[in-house]
C-alpha cells in the first residue's frame, strides 16, 4: 500500500544568529492510511519540529533544509500558499497540547467549529449547523445545541480538548497530528481522549501521528513507534517489538526510568547527562556520551539503519556488532 | 526519639474560596505524617492537593488545626515555620533567582537565619552540593547554565539547608523528562534514607507516588477518599475513585 505521508531525509534547521543549525537530522518514515504512529523522546529531541514541518508551520526562524515530504503524491514543499491553505485543516489537521490557548476565547464553540468548514468552501448555514452537531456527537460531547452557544472558558479541560479534536476532524482529514494532545490532561480524562482518538481512527480510517514523551500513552494508542533522540530516529518498529525487545540503549534507558510498581524499593535506573544542546557539534552516535555501553566505533560515525525483520529497525553500532557475532556462531 | 513521632498532624482542616458561590476546596482533611516517613498525596487537578500544601506552608488561611512538631501552625511566625517546613515546587526555573550564582542561593537560608560564620556557611554549601549530587564547581554557575534536573536539585538543596523536619514536594518531578525525573526521585529516596527527613510528596502520577511513598492519601474534590499503606492503596484499592484512577493509567506491559 502506498504511504499517505512519506518523509525522506527530512532535515529541519533553526536559525541561530546568522547560522542555520540542524535540529531534525535526515529522518525517514512512512505513515500509511489508518495507521497510528507515535514519536517518543525527551524534550528537545525534535519531535514537535517534525510535526510542524509537515504542517508547514515552521515560521521564519526554522526551515526544511533538506529532504522530501510527500503527502499522497503532493510535494508539501513545492505547493503554493493557496494549495497549502486548501490542504491544511482539510486533509491534514493538528491538535496541540494546551486546548485553552488554541481556542479563541471570544468565539462561541459553534462558530469555532464552523470556521474550518467555511474556510474550505461550505457556505450553506443549515449544512454547517448539521455538520457541527454531528461532529459534537462524534466526539461524545453531550447537549451539542447548548454547547455551541458556550465559550471556551465555560468548559473543562477535557471538554476543550474534545472541541479541539472536533475542530480538527470536522473536515474529515486523512491525517491528524496530535502533539502531546493528552499531556495537560488528568489521567482519567486522558484515558477518555485516547479512546476517542482510537475510535476516530477506526470509524474514519484516520491516520494519526501521535507525539508524546509518555511511553505508556504511546503503548495505549499506537501501532508503530519512532524513538527520537537529538534530531535522529534511533529506533523504530511496531509497538510490540519496541516495548518487548527494545534494542537501542536510549530506548532501554527510557523504559528503565519509569517508576513502575514492580520497581518499588529499588532505585530507578536513569540516563546520565542530558540531551545535547542545539547545535552542539558531534560525530558519530548522538547518544554515545550518555550510553552505558559506548565503544570507540560509536564516536566515529552515525550508525546506519539495521533492519531486523519487517517491523523493527535500529541505528546502533553495537547491535550490528552483536549480529555479526551471532552470524559467525551460526 | 520514638519511631512514631508525629511531624505533621492535619486535623479537620477545611477551606473554601470566596466568590459569588462559596466553593469548598478542602473538606475536613485528617492525616498524620510520622518522622522519617514519605507520605504521598495523589489526585487530579482541582482536587485540593496544592491548597492543602499551601495551608501547611502558611501561604493561605484555613479552618481546623494543623500541628507541626506538636505546635499549632498559627502559633509559628514565618521565620520559625521556615525552619520546620520547606517546599519544592514544579517549576525550578521560576523558583530560583536568575541573577544570583548557585553558591549564593544555597547560602541564602543560612544568611537569613544568621547561622554560622562565613567559613562555616561555605562549608555547609559544599556539603549540600555533594548531598544533592553536584560538585563544588557548581557554586560559581548561574541558573541559566543549568539543566532542568540540575535546577531542581538546587531547589531541593536550598529547601534542606535549614534541616527542616518536613519537606513538601508539590509536583516536583512533573515538569521534568522521565530520565531526569527518575534521578530526582532517586535523590528524594536517598535523602530520606540519609537524613530521615519526612516528606509530603504531592503528585498526580499514582505510579510515581507508589514507587516513592510509604503511605498514600487519595484526594478527590477536596476530600481524602482513601488513605493507607502504599501497598494496599495500589493493589487493593477500596474506593471507586482510586480504582478509576488506577485503571486510567496507561500500562507499559
Amino acid at each position: 500500500m502506498k504511504p499517505l505521508l512519506k518523509a525522506q531525509n527530512l532535515t529541519v534547521a533553526v536559525r541561530k544568529g546568522k547560522k542555520w543549525i540542524t535540529v531534525v537530522d535526515h529522518i525517514n518514515f512512512d505513515i500509511k492510511q489508518g495507521e497510528i504512529i507515535g514519536i517518543v523522546g525527551e524534550s528537545g529531541c525534535g519531535k514537535t519540529l517534525t510535526a510542524l514541518s509537515i504542517m508547514g508551520l515552521l515560521g521564519a526562524h526554522a526551515k526544511i533544509a533538506e529532504g522530501e515530504l510527500l503527502f499522497k503524491t503532493v510535494d508539501l514543499q513545492a505547493i503554493s500558499r493557496q494549495e497549502k491553505q486548501r490542504l491544511m485543516g482539510y486533509e491534514i489537521a493538528m491538535v496541540f497540547q494546551e486546548p485553552m490557548t488554541a481556542l479563541n476565547p471570544l468565539m462561541k464553540i459553534g462558530e469555532q467549529l464552523a470556521e474550518p468548514l467555511r474556510l474550505h468552501g461550505i457556505t450553506d448555514r443549515k449544512m454547517i449547523h448539521d455538520k457541527v452537531i454531528e461532529i459534537l456527537h462524534e466526539v461524545e460531547l453531550s447537549e451539542p445545541e447548548r454547547l455551541m452557544q458556550a465559550y471556551p472558558h465555560q468548559l473543562s479541560g477535557g471538554m476543550r480538548q474534545r472541541v479541539m479534536i472536533a475542530a480538527a476532524v470536522i473536515c474529515r482529514p486523512k491525517l491528524l497530528i496530535a502533539d502531546e494532545a493528552t499531556t495537560a490532561l488528568d489521567v482519567t480524562v486522558q484515558a477518555q481522549i485516547l479512546q476517542l482518538l482510537k475510535k476516530l481512527n477506526q470509524t474514519m480510517g484516520l491516520s494519526i501521528l501521535f507525539i508524546s514523551h509518555d511511553l505508556g500513552v504511546i503503548r495505549a494508542i499506537c501501532d508503530k513507534v519512532m524513538v527520537m533522540y537529538a534530531g535522529k530516529i534511533v529506533e523504530q518498529g511496531s509497538v510490540g517489538n519496541i516495548f518487548y525487545h527494545p534494542l537501542h540503549e536510549y530506548t532501554k534507558g527510557l523504559f528503565g526510568a519509569i517508576a513502575v510498581p514492580e520497581k518499588k524499593g529499588l532505585p530507578l535506573s536513569n540516563i546520565p547527562g542530558k540531551v545535547p544542546a542545539v547545535g552542539e557539534k558531534r560525530l558519530g552516535c548522538p547518544f554515545a556520551l550518555r550510553c552505558p555501553k559506548v565503544q570507540d566505533i560509536c564516536l566515529s560515525a552515525f550508525p546506519s539503519e539495521i533492519a531486523l525483520g519487517e517491523n523493527h529497525s535500529v541505528n546502533c553500532a553495537l547491535v550490528e556488532a552483536d549480529r555479526e557475532v551471532e552470524y559467525v556462531q551460526i | 526519639m520514638s519511631k512514631y513521632e508525629t511531624v505533621l498532624e492535619v486535623k479537620q482542616v477545611s477551606n473554601s474560596y470566596k466568590g459569588k458561590l462559596e466553593k469548598k476546596v478542602l473538606k475536613d482533611i485528617n492525616f498524620k505524617i510520622h518522622k522519617g516517613e514519605i507520605f504521598g498525596l495523589v489526585g487530579e487537578s482541582g482536587s485540593g492537593k496544592s491548597t492543602l500544601a499551601n495551608a501547611v506552608l502558611g501561604i493561605i488561611d484555613y479552618n481546623g488545626e494543623i500541628l507541626i512538631g506538636g505546635k499549632n501552625r498559627k502559633d509559628y511566625n514565618r521565620r520559625e515555620l521556615s525552619k520546620q517546613v520547606q517546599a519544592v515546587f514544579q517549576d525550578p526555573t521560576a523558583s530560583l533567582n536568575p541573577a544570583k550564582k548557585v553558591g549564593w542561593l544555597l547560602e541564602e537560608p543560612l544568611r537569613v537565619h544568621k547561622r554560622g560564620s562565613v567559613s562555616e556557611r561555605i562549608r555547609r554549601v559544599d556539603e549540600m552540593l555533594e548531598l544533592i549530587g553536584l560538585d563544588t564547581t557548581y557554586k560559581k554557575r548561574r541558573i541559566n547554565e543549568l539543566s532542568g534536573g540540575q535546577k531542581q536539585r538546587i531547589c531541593i538543596g536550598i529547601a534542606l539547608m535549614l534541616e527542616p523536619d518536613l519537606l513538601i514536594a508539590d509536583e516536583a518531578t512533573s515538569a521534568l523528562d522521565v530520565s531526569v525525573g527518575a534521578q530526582i526521585l532517586n535523590l528524594f529516596k536517598e535523602l530520606n534514607e540519609r537524613l530521615n527527613t519526612s516528606m509530603l510528596f504531592i503528585s498526580h502520577n499514582l505510579n510515581v507516588v507508589y514507587w516513592l511513598c510509604d503511605r498514600i492519601a487519595v484526594m478527590s474534590s477536596g476530600e481524602i477518599v482513601e488513605c493507607g499503606e502504599a501497598q494496599n492503596i495500589y493493589y487493593s484499592p477500596e474506593h471507586e475513585y482510586t480504582q478509576a484512577l488506577l485503571s486510567s493509567i496507561p500500562k507499559l506491559s
